[in-house]
């Protein structure tokens, strides 16, 4: 399966600050790739740096096999993006940015963007301006529909969205990505909208890739567990993720299963008998990795 | 592709362009009109000696006119661009990045050059019902610099609102005020006859510093 993403060794600063170093990841056509980190953790560089809006100090970011900072009109045309904050000519009407945009690409197709229009009841002469926020995500969302493109990169679409049009957003994109089979780079600070969405996540933590999986795997193999906290209770195991002492009880994280966690713990700790597994959910997983501070 | 960007920067600047269009011309029928009126209560005599012997400039109510169209419609261009990092949307259509900046600074300023020059041309043709040839000509030469003026506070707008960094803006800014100030330190009839072409020169360089501004908005520079 090809890569419709690639980014190799990149490194970035801003200032003395070490955003990260080397990261490397790839993504695979066809796929849906949510992009997930806490706040400063380099999300939005990364989304920068493949925008070809920033330079990295050292690497590269390839998007359809081109250079991101340099991209040809044809590849521009392939690819599909939607900025933080939904942000659109808000200068325009709905009829005039359909009409502006359909000039520059030559699969567009007007009727997907209407149709979600018509949904949302908008005018075709409302200007963007005097929408709300959740209606203006729907006319960017649109827009992007109607370009058809291969490859979509949706910035933080949940920002400033409440719960009903996130939702309107996340099952109008699912839909289409699958029937359609585009790939798509998607990051969101509510990660649990992304749940039923993204087909593999890329956590970023500590200016590396902490984790690049299958969401699947990541619900259904990495789990949470409680027991009772011995006395002088110590953990050193890279497998374990958060371990912390709440209230008497150790809760830790780990992509073992309940019988190697247990013959673990009962090897360093004879006095545990028993611990509870808890299934998560990608929001639970994702603090469970990452921590809650 | 042209014709649609035409259009996105004629949707943003045409109120604008047509508001400066409209206010040019009531200030040319105001100074005309004035003119017309001192000729007849004040006589010939006199509007000939303010002219010639006191170097008075009848149409110094243009003086500013040309700069302040300049600045507005660059602003009603440039501030939704830079607003919400607009001008990423710009740059992601499906055209060379420097062909689009090309393309949206052209459009706008051949139609504010489009609208000065039928400002300009309209003052010449009504002070020509009043004046000889080179009292004419002499009055081209002084608004001249002034109309060129315009089209420099376009550029320099632009080139301040590419500008990624609020330091650095600010600091165009004070460039573009000085740069802008030698285009008005005068209403001398004449003043600049003899740097015209510094006058075409200034305006011809700062296209360059557009382009600067906007290879740093796409570089992605940050505060250090």
């Amino acid at each position: 399966m090809s890569n419709v993403i690639e980014c190799k060794n990149l490194t970035h600063y801003y200032g003395e600050r070490c955003i990260y170093e080397n990261l490397n990841f790839t993504v695979q056509k066809g796929r849906v790739t949510g992009l997930l980190g806490k706040n400063g953790k380099g999300k939005n560089t990364t989304i920068n740096i493949m925008n070809g809006y920033l330079q990295p100090k050292s690497g590269n970011c390839f998007l359809l096999g081109e250079p991101s900072h340099n991209l040809s009109p044809e590849t521009k045309q392939r690819i599909g993006l939607l900025i933080e904050g939904h942000v659109q000519y808000s200068f325009f009407d709905i009829e005039q940015i359909e009409k502006f945009y359909s000039a520059f690409y030559p699969k567009w197709k007007k009727e997907p963007y209407y149709e979600l229009m018509s949904k949302l009841k908008i005018a075709p002469k409302q200007k963007i301006s005097k929408m709300s926020c959740g209606q203006r995500s729907q006319v960017a969302l649109g827009l992007i529909l109607a370009q058809d493109p291969e490859l979509l990169i949706l910035d933080d679409f949940s920002m400033g969205l409440d719960p009903g049009y996130r939702m309107l957003f996340v099952d109008y994109l699912r839909e289409y990505v699958k029937a359609e089979n585009k790939s798509v780079f998607i990051t969101s600070h509510i990660i649990q909208d992304l749940e039923h969405l993204v087909d593999d996540c890329l956590i970023l933590d500590y200016g590396k890739v902490l984790l690049h999986k299958p969401t699947s795997d990541l619900l259904t193999k990495f789990k949470r567990y409680r027991f009772k906290a011995p006395k002088n209770f110590k953990i050193q195991n890279e497998q374990f993720y958060n371990t912390e002492l709440i209230k008497g009880m150790i809760e830790t994280y780990s992509f073992l299963n309940k019988k190697e966690v247990l013959n673990y713990i009962k090897d360093l700790y004879p006095e545990i008998e028993t611990i509870d597994e808890y299934k998560l959910t990608l929001e639970e997983a994702f603090i469970g990795l990452t921590g809650k501070y | 592709m042209r014709k649609a960007l035409f259009y996105k920067e004629w949707t943003k600047t045409r109120w604008f362009l047509l508001a400066t269009l409209a206010c040019g011309v009531l200030i040319n029928i105001y100074m005309l009109l004035k003119i017309g009126r001192s000729f007849r209560f004040a006589g010939h005599e006199h509007l000939w000696d303010v002219i010639v012997n006191r170097n008075q400039f009848l149409f110094s109510l243009q003086q500013y006119y040309p700069a302040i169209s300049g600045l507005i419609v660059a602003g009603a261009q440039m501030i939704p661009e830079i607003n919400n990092k607009r001008l990423k949307l710009s740059l992601h259509l499906p055209l060379k990045e420097s062909k689009i900046i090309t393309n949206m600074i052209t459009t706008i300023l051949g139609v504010l050059i489009i609208a000065l020059g039928l400002n300009l041309g309209f003052l010449i043709l009504g002070a020509s019902l009043y004046f000889p040839t080179q009292i004419i000509q002499s009055t081209i030469i002084t608004l001249l610099p002034w109309y060129i003026g315009g089209i420099l506070a376009y550029l320099l707008v632009v080139f301040c609102c590419f500008e990624p960094l609020w330091k650095r803006r600010v600091i165009n800014i004070l460039i573009s005020i000085a740069l802008l100030n030698i285009y008005y330190l005068s209403n001398f009839p004449g003043a600049y006859s003899k740097n015209i072409f510094v006058m075409i020169i200034i305006p011809l360089i700062s296209l360059l510093f557009v382009y600067l501004s906007v290879f740093r908005f796409k570089s992605g520079v940050q505060p250090k």
